[in-house]
């Protein structure tokens, strides 16, 4: 069932909200956090505006749950992406350039 | 009732308008599907001819018939064209849009402008591709690797906008597809009534929506680098080539079961048919086709075990590739016991299910095997990922693809093909595929990298097989197509339903009308009701 939910306040307020998220990556892109800090929030930000745009612009709020689902299940797969492509730089194992004198075959 | 068939009482659907115009501006499903068709033949039969080329050029270890960079470009034509002009559209697009509304009982497609607009998106996506090979072609490969790809001085920016316009085309299609599926069933046709083919496609639909955007966006990341030298995957900008390959592959693994889950798809109508059976389990066919569109997503990084990947995610991706081949394993063992105790006729489309059996089974064991890390870092660019992949996808897709082309051509056109043709061009297509790709699993375990244009004269004679083998099956698929021409004009007149088949697509009249039915049928039947008589499930799915 398709129910009106969102209202030119909401739809203001959704608008301001995403501003200040913006506002608040550039913030952060100029603190220069260290480790995945940085990235962390980030994707946090990005997450947080993406369903504004997705529940509230796309109005999928009003939408039945079967509908939602399939953002539910894109979302996931997303998810899925970033984090398998993030696990092999994070589990890449870096090997010494120089070989270690000790483990020389014996003549 | 009319015994020619629901809706008989009409014009056919390719009779009930006339005129160019009528064809260039429909909105009926069954037309578009048949300029599809015509659209996605032509596309074959030009990736088949650079693949003749190409194996005509590795005929002898040197020079044969044509200079190494048309050879690099060729063979990237020949990979574009098949993969997304030919095997990604071409069930769906053909087939599903044909029988897809007929199954659910519905008179065309949600939205049948979007289907439309499909088709010419599709064509124009061709024209850029076709249009990047007149400025001189890309010699990347299909794959399109960077840091090659944003060096590559050839027009890799025309054939990425031309992959990323044909994505378009894909989705708009999928989209149509589920939305279908999930509102224009005929009253009674609950979920568990679908028959098979409307299961696949279906699933099918999803890993298009989901994975296809995510390649398009590379392909114009490799553009943008290309073009404006962005950096986001060229390493002297500090970008990540590896990312690339995360991308690429992320929807390119995917787009396998793209092509091979509607062939599965047309394999489980013929095998019910053709052996006028229900199917051993419909749920585990159902199930797995979902299974294997979701499983489909954990498995890209098999492509990249040799690219600097990590040892833990090579472990992973390794560990989640083989989790498909159980989903691959219900299918198979569910199509076999279907045939037990069944009434088996040995007609063309039912041939190319045998031929589709043994390429399936026999390209999926190999898949477990190059899943395999250490035996995929032996065979890594080589020619046994090659015919591995060709047994599979191309295998797979292909004798469905012509199961398909057979199995519905009563239904399109209203007649019957020569069957003794039919049959001998099979086998012909079957022994020529054997005899081109076999060799090349020696060829790459005895060391032959892939896309090379000489080779080590020791390789010649396996070269050579190859070679034949690939005209026989061109020879074959020639044959094929000359059958069914020659059928449209001179093949005698098809009864409604000249299989016997229970499936909801023949209840209607062939060619179906239209809009393809009279009055709105009602379903009180599954689709695989072989134990009733036709009449008596012609009965249960119509409202009188």
């Amino acid at each position: 069932m398709i129910r009106a939910h969102v209202t030119g306040t909401k739809m203001l307020v959704s608008w301001i909200a995403l501003l200040v998220l913006t506002f608040i990556s550039f913030g952060i892109s100029r603190v220069g956090l260290t480790g995945g800090a940085e990235l962390a929030a980030a994707l946090t930000i990005s997450i947080v505006k993406t369903f504004i745009v997705l529940f509230i612009f796309m109005h999928l709020i009003e939408q039945r749950f079967a509908n939602r689902l399939i953002v539910i299940v894109t979302f996931l797969f997303i998810v899925l992406l970033v984090t398998l492509t993030a696990a092999d730089p994070m589990t890449r194992k870096t090997y010494p350039k120089t070989p270690d004198p000790s483990a020389r075959p014996i003549d | 009732m009319d015994p020619r068939g629901v809706g008989a009482t009409h014009p056919d659907y390719m009779r009930a308008e006339s005129g160019v115009r009528s064809w260039l501006l429909t909105k009926d499903h069954k037309r578009i599907a048949l300029m599809f068709y015509g659209a996605v033949i032509t596309f074959l039969m030009l990736g088949g001819i650079f693949a003749l080329i190409l194996r005509t050029e590795l005929l002898t270890p040197e020079t044969t018939i044509i200079d190494p960079m048309t050879y690099n470009q060729m063979f990237t034509l020949h990979g574009v064209t098949m993969v997304w002009l030919f095997l990604i559209p071409s069930i769906p697009a053909v087939f599903g849009n044909f029988v897809l509304p007929l199954m659910l009982g519905a008179k065309d497609l949600a939205f049948p402008r979007i289907n439309l607009a499909s088709f010419y998106v599709y064509v124009a996506s061709a024209i850029i591709i076709l249009t990047a090979m007149v400025l001189g072609g890309a010699d990347t490969g299909w794959t399109f690797y960077v840091p090659y790809s944003s060096t590559s001085p050839t027009a890799v920016t025309w054939m990425g906008i031309g992959i990323f316009v044909n994505g378009v085309s894909s989705i708009m299609t999928a989209l149509n597809f589920v939305v279908t599926t999930h509102t224009l069933r005929a009253q009674g046709l609950r979920w568990h009534r679908l028959p098979l083919f409307v299961w696949a496609i279906y699933g099918t639909s999803i890993i298009i929506l989901f994975a296809t955007p995510v390649l398009g966006l590379s392909l114009l990341l490799v553009a943008a680098d290309h073009g404006l030298g962005l950096g986001i995957f060229d390493p002297r900008y500090g970008g990540d080539p590896v990312l690339f390959q995360h991308l690429f592959w992320f929807y390119s693994h995917p787009a396998v079961y793209i092509m091979i889950l509607p062939s599965f798809a047309v394999i489980s109508e013929v095998v019910c048919t053709f052996s006028q059976r229900p199917p051993a389990s419909y749920r585990a066919i159902a199930y797995s086709s979902l299974g294997i569109a979701f499983i489909g997503f954990f498995t890209w990084g098999h492509h990249m075990f040799v690219a600097g990947m990590s040892e833990w995610d090579a472990g992973v991706f390794g560990g989640l590739s083989m989790f498909v081949a159980i989903f691959s394993a219900i299918k198979v063992f569910t199509w076999v016991a279907t045939l037990r105790g069944g009434s088996i006729a040995f007609s063309t489309p039912m041939l190319y299910f045998l031929w589709f059996l043994f390429l399936f089974v026999f390209g999926g064991m190999t898949g477990v095997a190059v899943a395999t890390q250490s035996l995929d870092v032996h065979w890594h660019d080589g020619y046994f990922v090659v015919a591995h992949f060709h047994f599979i996808m191309v295998g797979g897709a292909l004798t469905a693809f012509l199961a398909a082309a057979h199995y519905w051509f009563p239904k399109m056109f209203g007649k019957l093909y020569d069957e003794r043709v039919g049959l001998l061009t099979s086998v012909a297509v079957f022994i020529g595929f054997v005899f081109t790709f076999l060799p090349q699993f020696l060829l790459g375990n005895a060391g032959m990298p892939r896309r090379y244009y000489s080779y080590p004269p020791h390789f010649q004679w396996l070269n050579v097989l190859s070679t034949g083998g690939a005209w026989l099956l061109g020879a074959g698929l020639i044959l094929a197509l000359i059958n069914l021409v020659v059928a449209l004009k001179w093949g005698r007149r098809a009864g409604p339903n000249p299989w016997g088949s229970r499936s909801f697509e023949w209840i209607t009249s062939s060619p179906p009308s239209k809009h393809n039915f009279d009055v709105t049928p009602i379903i009180e039947r599954t689709p695989y009701d072989y134990h009733l008589s036709e009449e008596d499930a012609r009965a249960r799915s119509r409202a009188s």
